[in-house]
C-alpha cells in the first residue's frame, strides 16, 4: 500500500513537472509570438482591406436555438460588422421560443430559396428566409438538430469565400473579422483562423458592443476570465508557433468554405464538434498535401457569455471533456503518427496526455497525497513540493497571462486587482471542483454518454 | 531531497511572482501617465481641427503638436488623416510637414530593423504624404509585410513605374505581397491601367487572373480590347475574371461576346456573362439568358435571374414565364429574384 502511494507521488509528480514543463514553453512561444504580432500590426491600416474589391467573401454563420432574448441584438451587431459584402447567415435550429418570430419583426423576412444544393446533409430545411430591411441577412428555419447540424445548414446556404462560425449569443467586435481574415491573405496553406474570446459578464454592453470591459467581480465568472485568457494568451497563441493549433474555439472561427465542405462539414455525433472539424481538416490537408495550418490571431476579439452558475457551468465542463475524449478517440492514428509532422509528434500527444488524462493523474496524485499523509508513509516537505509544482505554479502561469494581455491590449482599465485575486483563487476549491467534472465527463463518456449537450441558459446582454 | 525540491519550487515561483506583479505595476503607471497625457492629446486635436477645418493659424496647432512625444502626435495626424480629404487632407499634412513627422516618419523607413521600416511606411502612407522613391526602395524589402505596406502606399498619384513594380510582385513567391500590389492595383483605378494593359498584352504575363482581378477594380474602356481577348483565353479562371471585367465596363460593344460566353463550358464564365449582360441593361439577349434559368449550377441560374430582372419589362416578363411554370430550378431561381426588394438587386448584380 505505501508503495502504492509512494508510486503515485512520483508519477504526480513527474506529470507536473511534465505539464509545468509544456506550460513554460508555451509561455516563452507566446510571448514571442506576442511581440512580433504587436510589430507587425503596429500602425496597420485596416480600412484598406474594408475598401478593397479583392478582398475575400465572408458568410457568418450563427445558429440559433432558444435565442430570443439576445438575437435582436446579435444580428444588428453583426450586420454592422466592419467587411465589405457580408453575408449573415442565421440559422434557428428549431427554436421553442420565439427566436423565428423575433428575426421575421425586426428584420421583415421573405421567403426565399436556397442559393445553392444541400452539399452536407442536415435535418429538414422549413424555409430560407431573406430579409427586406437588411439585404445580407439570410435565415434558414430548420427542423432542431444541434448546433454542428444548424452550422452545416448554414454552410450549405452561404456564399463567401471564407466561413466564420459562431454562437449565436457572441459579440464579435467591429473591426474582428478585418483583423481575422489577414492569415487568409498572407499564407494559401491556412485553413481556419481564429480569434479572441473574451468574458462579456459585468461588462457594459449597449446594442451588442461592448463599452466598458469589467472584471466580474463574482467569483465564478472572474475565475473563468482568467481560465480565458490564459486559455487564449497562453495556449493558443503558444502554439502557434509549435505546429499551430488544434482548437478553433465554436464561439469565433473563419474557415475556408470550400475546404470545409470538403471534408463534410462538422460531425453531428460529437459534442467536441469544433475541435473535431479543425482536427479532420488538418488531418485531411496533410494526408493530401492540401493545406493544412490553423491560426490563432490574437487580436480579434469576440466577447461570449460564461456560464454564473455551478450547475450549468459543470455541464460545460462534462460536454468539453466528453467533446476532447471523443476527438482523441476518433483521431487516435495520429498520436505518435510521424505522417503529420506536428499535429501527430505534439499536438495530439500533448491533448491526450496533459488535457484527456492530466485530470485522472491530478485525481490520484491528490488522492496519495491526502493518504499517505494520513498513513505517515510520505514526508510532509516533499508532499508541500508536490503541491507547490502542482497547484502554487498555476498561479505565475495566470498571472502571466493577465500580465501579457494588459501588456499588450490594456482591456481593463479598472480592476486588476480583481484578476490577480481570482488568479489565485482559481486554485483554492474551483480547479478541484473542475477536476470532479472533467472527471465525470471522462466516466460519462466511457458510459456511453458522448453527444448529450445538457441545457445552457442565457441572459440578454444590455446593462 | 525533498526540502531542496521544496524551496527550489518556492524560490521559482516566488522571483517569478515578484516580476509579474513588478510588470503589471509598470503596466498600471503607464496607463495613468497616459490619463494624465490625455489634455494634451485632446488639446492638440481640437487645435489640428482647427487649423484644417477653419483655416486657423498654424502657431497654436504646431504648439499643441510639438508638446506632444513624436509618437503621439504621429498617432493623432493618422487618426485625423482617415477622417478628411481634399484641402482639408493637404493642410493636415502641411503642418505635420512643419512639425517634421513625415521626415520623422521616413526616417524610419531607413532603419536596419524591420519593424521601424514597417511603422515608418505606415506613417507616410496613412498621411498620405507620398515618396514615391521611399516606396520604391521598400518594394524590394527583404521582408514580406513591410514590402506589403509599401504596396499599400502606392495610389493613383504614384509614378508609373511603381504600378510596373506592382505588377511584377503578382507572382512574388510571397502571397501577402501578391495580395497587396494587387488591392492596390485595384485601389489606383485608372492610373494603373496602362500598366495592367501593357501586361495582359505582353507575352511574359504569368498572372492573367490576377492582373484582371486587379483591373475590375477600375472600371476604364482602355481595358476593353484586353478583356475581349482574355475571354477566350484556354483557363477557365481567366476567362471568368475576364468576363467579369467585360461586365464591369458596361461597353455595348461587349455586348455580342458576352452573349457567346453564355454557352461556355464554365459556369463561372457563364454566370459573370449573365451578370454582365444584366448590368447592360440591354434586353435583346434576354431568351438566351432566359435559358440559363435551366442552368445545372445555382450561381448561374441565379446570375441569370438578376440579370432577367434588370433587363427591365422584356426580363422580367421572361421571371414571371418561368416562376409560373413547372415546379423546378427555374421557378425557384425565378421566384427567388421576384420576391426581392430593388435595393437587393442592385447589390447583388454586382
Amino acid at each position: 500500500m505505501a508503495r502504492s502511494i509512494l508510486v503515485v507521488n512520483w508519477l504526480f509528480l513527474g506529470y507536473s513537472v511534465l505539464a509545468v514543463g509544456t506550460q513554460l514553453v508555451l509561455l516563452v512561444s507566446a510571448a514571442l509570438s506576442l511581440h512580433r504580432e504587436a510589430r507587425l500590426t503596429a500602425g496597420e491600416h485596416l480600412r484598406r482591406l474594408l475598401r478593397s474589391p479583392v478582398s475575400p467573401t465572408i458568410s457568418i454563420l450563427a445558429p440559433a436555438y432558444n435565442e430570443a432574448a439576445t438575437i435582436t441584438q446579435s444580428v444588428r451587431a453583426l450586420l454592422t460588422l466592419h467587411y465589405t459584402g457580408l453575408q449573415v447567415v442565421v440559422v434557428n435550429d428549431g427554436s421553442s421560443d420565439r427566436t423565428l418570430d423575433v428575426l421575421c419583426e425586426q428584420f421583415d423576412l421573405v421567403p426565399a430559396i436556397p442559393p445553392g444544393g444541400m452539399a452536407v446533409p442536415t435535418a429538414p430545411v422549413r424555409a430560407v428566409l431573406r430579409s427586406r430591411a437588411a439585404p445580407g441577412l439570410l435565415v434558414v428555419d430548420k427542423e432542431n438538430g444541434g448546433k454542428a447540424d444548424a452550422l452545416n445548414a448554414g454552410l450549405n446556404v452561404a456564399t463567401g469565400d471564407l466561413v466564420c462560425a459562431m454562437d449565436a449569443d457572441t459579440l464579435i467586435e467591429p473591426d474582428a473579422l478585418l483583423r481575422v481574415v489577414r492569415p487568409f491573405l498572407g499564407d494559401p496553406d491556412v485553413v481556419a483562423a481564429g480569434g479572441t474570446i473574451r468574458v462579456v459578464n459585468s461588462s457594459s454592453v449597449h446594442q451588442g458592443r461592448v463599452r466598458e470591459p469589467r472584471v466580474p467581480t463574482r467569483a465564478l465568472p472572474g475565475i473563468q476570465v482568467v481560465e480565458y485568457l490564459r486559455a487564449f494568451h497562453l495556449g493558443r497563441l503558444g502554439w502557434n508557433r509549435l505546429g499551430g493549433n488544434l482548437i478553433i474555439s465554436g464561439a469565433f472561427g473563419l474557415f475556408r468554405r470550400d475546404d470545409t465542405l470538403a471534408c463534410g462539414g462538422y460531425l453531428l455525433d460529437t459534442v467536441g464538434e469544433d475541435m473535431e472539424l479543425v482536427v479532420r481538416l488538418r488531418r485531411i490537408g496533410l494526408e493530401h498535401h492540401r493545406r493544412s495550418r490553423v491560426v490563432f490571431v490574437p487580436d480579434p476579439v469576440a466577447w461570449t457569455q460564461v456560464p454564473e452558475s455551478v450547475a450549468v457551468l459543470a455541464r460545460q465542463r462534462d460536454r468539453w471533456q466528453r467533446g476532447l475524449a471523443d476527438v482523441v478517440s476518433r483521431h487516435r492514428a495520429l498520436i505518435g503518427n510521424p505522417r503529420y509532422r506536428a499535429v501527430g509528434l505534439v499536438l495530439m500527444p500533448y491533448f491526450t496526455l496533459i488535457e484527456l488524462f492530466g485530470p485522472l493523474v491530478e485525481a490520484l496524485g491528490l488522492l496519495a497525497i491526502v493518504l499517505g499523509l494520513v498513513l505517515n508513509v510520505v514526508d510532509p516537505a516533499f508532499a508541500t513540493a508536490l503541491l507547490l509544482v502542482g497547484y502554487g505554479w498555476a498561479v505565475p502561469v495566470s498571472m502571466a497571462a493577465v500580465v501579457i494581455d494588459q501588456l499588450a491590449y490594456r482591456r481593463y482599465h479598472r480592476g486588476r486587482a480583481w484578476l490577480l485575486l481570482w488568479a489565485v483563487m482559481e486554485n483554492v476549491g474551483y480547479r478541484q471542483l473542475a477536476l470532479v467534472w472533467r472527471l465525470r465527463g471522462m466516466v460519462r463518456y466511457a458510459g456511453g454518454k458522448r453527444v448529450e449537450w445538457g441545457a445552457m441558459t442565457r441572459r440578454g446582454f444590455d446593462s | 531531497m525533498s526540502a531542496t525540491v521544496l524551496l527550489i519550487a518556492a524560490a521559482v515561483e516566488g522571483v517569478l511572482l515578484a516580476v509579474l506583479l513588478s510588470l503589471l505595476l509598470v503596466e498600471r503607471t503607464l496607463d495613468r501617465a497616459r490619463t494624465r497625457r490625455e489634455p494634451a492629446v485632446f488639446a492638440a486635436r481640437a487645435a489640428l481641427v482647427g487649423a484644417v477645418h477653419d483655416q486657423a493659424p498654424d502657431l497654436p496647432a504646431l504648439a499643441a503638436l510639438r508638446a506632444l512625444r513624436a509618437p503621439e502626435a504621429l498617432r493623432l495626424l493618422i487618426e485625423l488623416a482617415d477622417t478628411v480629404s481634399g484641402r482639408a487632407r493637404v493642410r493636415l499634412l502641411d503642418l505635420a510637414e512643419q512639425a517634421g513627422l513625415p521626415a520623422k516618419a521616413r526616417r524610419l523607413c531607413a532603419s536596419r530593423s524591420w519593424a521601424r521600416r514597417l511603422r515608418g511606411i505606415r506613417a507616410l502612407s496613412r498621411l498620405h504624404a507620398h515618396d514615391d522613391h521611399v516606396i520604391a526602395v521598400l518594394l524590394g524589402d527583404r521582408v514580406g509585410a513591410v514590402v506589403a505596406a509599401a504596396a499599400d502606399g502606392v495610389d493613383q498619384g504614384s509614378d508609373s513605374k511603381l504600378f510596373k513594380r506592382l505588377v511584377g510582385l503578382l507572382d512574388d513567391k510571397r502571397p501577402q505581397c501578391r495580395f497587396a500590389a494587387k488591392a492596390a492595383l485595384a485601389a489606383a483605378g485608372g492610373a494603373a491601367t496602362p500598366t495592367l494593359v501593357a501586361y495582359l498584352q505582353s507575352t511574359d504575363c504569368p498572372c492573367p487572373a490576377d492582373a484582371l482581378e486587379a483591373a475590375t477594380g477600375g472600371v476604364d474602356l482602355r481595358l476593353l480590347p484586353v478583356a475581349l481577348c482574355r475571354t477566350g483565353d484556354p483557363d477557365p479562371l481567366v476567362r471568368a475574371r475576364a468576363t467579369a471585367l467585360l461586365g464591369a465596363l458596361g461597353s455595348m460593344s461587349a455586348a455580342d461576346r458576352l452573349q457567346a460566353l453564355l454557352t461556355d463550358p464554365n459556369c463561372d464564365v457563364r454566370a459573370a456573362a449573365a451578370r454582365g449582360l444584366g448590368r447592360l441593361g440591354e434586353w435583346a439577349p434576354a431568351r438566351q439568358v432566359a435559358r440559363l434559368l435551366e442552368d445545372p449550377h445555382w450561381e448561374v441560374r441565379r446570375a441569370a435571374a438578376l440579370a432577367l430582372n434588370a433587363m427591365g419589362a422584356p426580363g422580367r416578363l421572361y421571371l414571371r414565364e418561368a416562376a409560373a411554370g413547372q415546379e423546378g430550378a427555374a421557378a425557384q431561381a425565378a421566384r427567388y429574384v421576384l420576391v426581392l426588394p430593388a435595393n437587393a438587386i442592385d447589390t447583388l448584380l454586382v
